[in-house]
């Protein structure tokens, strides 16, 4: 790719990365354990959105919209979330290895999640909205410890922010252990749910807050996609180049882990979309973060969508944890172009 | 000098017939699982347990025994300063490693398999047995088989509905086959929706469920009995799946008691439960244990 990105590029790629990721979408309402074929589903989706009046048969609706469209858009919701903040954290910590899991944003979800099953509190409130409600509550506590924990004379030290976040995980992470060890065995099985990773819990009122808060997120940070270039320099040239760079440390920070955290709230520790897509991007499209923090966003749903379509079909009807697909096609993906590009400058 | 001997041939006495009083007192047993701590129990050899795991609850005395931890993991020293005759484990992931230990100790130990009914079957001879309550163990054995034939005598062949059971929705876990509930519903003239997975508790999808299309499907996510909050998520569950026939006629029925969690003297209950469950007409309407979702 060349060096310049003109706005002309920019739209090209932005467009091919929409229509990428409808037709991931779509192709991948096709897998399933019931054979549905594309004018089924066609048919079901122009219904249900209202384009047609032709009453469809019950039974694909419910299997095509209700159970496989819904999974799958929280999917490409929760991927997009996760890269986003990986490839934020990659660039605001300047270290390759960071992820969103990194800065104890998750644990802190997980802890809020595990504290509200072993107190037993989804038991008078019902487990669908309290649990992602704690788990969203601890992830904005520990958000709020570790900034201002890492601040130094007012100002947000990237390094003991890294410091202080991993150290703060492997707490949190220790709690909920703990917690783990002491609870009954019918409390366990919520716990589990949360340390895997699964997006089998799909309900409307939880798609629509994702939907709009990594939405919201997603765009507020590509605002800062300049800004955070330059920070990538280094603080000092940033600051010499006259970028504000405290206040776009805040806000990358606390976007990126607000929408981390929401998607742990709702689908658990899902591992390596937020640290291999970014990196993938980098190498197919170079460092730019204004073209490589929206593809991103676009790649890790397709990504996530893709991994979740084959842990929930390869040993149909049974269900796979979706941690294990991500890691198990993203690991060799990312060597096989790490190798093809070796000879380009990475990062 | 006499006396020296005389004193010698005493604490001798003691040092022989010190093992021969011992035998005469009771055994000291440890129970590391819920249904062995249960059957032990049965057996009327709750005297004999000197400790149980952490979820031993039922019945209510097991509760005062001395805890020694998780069943998997439990607490070897807390064993040992128990000094117990006989350990009994059950087979899981960790009994290798505490039978090792036990080995290594000196400790009698056996595992016991009651994963299925017959496997209790063979829990109830080889606990009666090692814990000197053949008889008991025998009346168990023989009240487990009568409450199986007189469910078998009632129905016929011809009629087995699908059956599923389901174990937890998040993550969606499923009774398989070589499992205890596979046996309760073969037993109580059902037949298991889920053949040849492979895996004892599959974890299934929602659609993957849709398709196996159970014509009854039993709901037991909670280990104990249910609060309304949670008898009301498993509704909200099932209730838009309408294409599932069970959903459809209103078969889903929401189990209402703990006693399905831990195989052993509560099993008898617990197949009549499931027989009034899947033969209604037969064995009338169950509606004690169980709520449906309509």
């Amino acid at each position: 790719m060349s060096k310049r990105l003109t706005i002309a590029k920019f739209i090209i790629i932005l467009i091919l990365f929409i229509l990428l990721s409808f037709i991931t979408i779509f192709s991948a309402l096709h897998f399933g354990v019931l054979k549905i074929s594309s004018p089924q589903i066609i048919n079901v989706l122009l219904y249900k959105l209202g384009l047609s009046n032709v009453e469809y048969d019950d039974y694909f609706c419910l299997i095509v919209w209700d159970i496989r469209l819904k999974r799958i858009f929280l999917g490409f919701l929760v991927g997009m979330a996760l890269s986003v903040s990986g490839c934020v954290f990659q660039a605001l910590l300047r270290n390759p290895l960071a992820d969103p899991h990194i800065l104890g944003v998750s644990s802190g979800g997980a802890l809020g999640a595990v504290c509200a099953t072993a107190l037993g509190i989804p038991l008078f409130f019902g487990s669908i909205i309290t649990i992602p409600l704690f788990s969203f509550s601890g992830s904005l506590a520990a958000i709020f410890i570790v900034y201002q924990l890492s601040k130094r004379k007012g100002a947000l030290s990237i390094y003991s922010l890294l410091l202080v976040g991993v150290i703060l995980n492997s707490f949190f992470i220790s709690i909920v252990i703990f917690i783990e060890t002491i609870v009954s065995a019918d409390q366990l099985a919520g716990i589990f749910f949360w340390l895997l990773g699964s997006l089998s819990q799909f309900h409307d009122p939880i798609i629509k807050v994702v939907c709009l808060v990594v939405f919201g997120g997603t765009f507020v940070l590509f605002l800062q996609a300049r800004k955070i270039n330059l920070l990538t320099l280094g603080e000092d040239k940033a600051k010499s180049l006259g970028v504000n760079i405290e206040s776009t440390k805040a806000v990358c920070f606390i976007c990126a882990s607000i929408i981390t955290g929401l998607s742990v709230a709702v689908s658990g520790l899902i591992g390596f979309v937020g640290l291999v897509v970014p990196h993938i991007v980098r190498l197919i499209f170079g460092p730019d973060h204004r073209i490589v923090l929206p593809v991103s966003a676009f790649m890790g749903g397709i990504f996530l969508v893709i991994s979740d379509t084959l842990a929930r079909t390869v040993l149909m009807p049974q269900e796979l944890p979706v941690g294990v697909v991500t890691s198990f096609i993203g690991a060799p993906f990312f060597i096989i172009l790490l190798k093809k590009r070796e000879h380009k400058r990475i990062l | 000098m006499s006396k020296k001997i005389y004193i010698f041939l005493f604490v001798l006495f003691f040092i022989f017939i010190a093992p021969i009083i011992r035998a005469d007192e009771a055994l000291r047993i440890i129970s590391l699982a819920p249904a062995i701590t249960e059957i032990i129990f049965a057996l009327e050899g709750g005297d004999m347990l000197v400790g149980v795991t952490s979820y031993c609850d039922y019945p209510p005395q097991a509760q005062e025994k001395e805890k020694v931890g998780g069943f998997i993991n439990p607490n070897i020293e807390k064993i040992v300063s128990l000094s117990p005759d006989l350990v009994i484990l059950s087979p899981n992931s960790g009994t290798k490693k505490v039978q090792e230990h036990l080995n290594y100790l000196d400790i009698d130990n056996c595992v016991v398999r009651f994963y299925t009914i017959q496997g209790l079957f063979e829990a109830y001879e080889v606990i009666g047995k090692r814990i000197g309550r053949e008889a008991q163990g025998k009346m168990l054995y023989t009240e487990l088989e009568n409450t199986i034939q007189n469910i078998k005598q009632k129905f016929t062949e011809q009629m087995r509905p699908n059956v599923l059971f389901v174990r937890s929705h998040h993550p969606l876990y499923v009774a398989g086959e070589n499992t205890y509930e596979d046996d309760v519903i073969f037993i109580c003239g059902g037949i298991n929706s889920i053949r040849g997975s492979g895996m004892r508790y599959p974890q299934y999808t929602v659609e993957g469920i849709v398709s196996l299309n159970p014509e009854i499907i039993v709901d037991a996510t909670f280990y104990k009995t249910p609060n309304e909050n949670q008898i009301k998520e498993i509704k909200n569950f099932w209730s838009p799946l309408q294409n599932i026939s069970a959903v459809k006629n209103n078969n889903v029925y929401i189990i209402k008691t703990d006693i399905h969690s831990v195989p052993g003297p509560r099993t008898p209950k617990f197949l009549k439960i499931m027989a009034s469950i899947i033969h209604p007409e037969v064995f009338g309407k169950e509606e004690q244990y169980s709520e449906r979702i309509k």
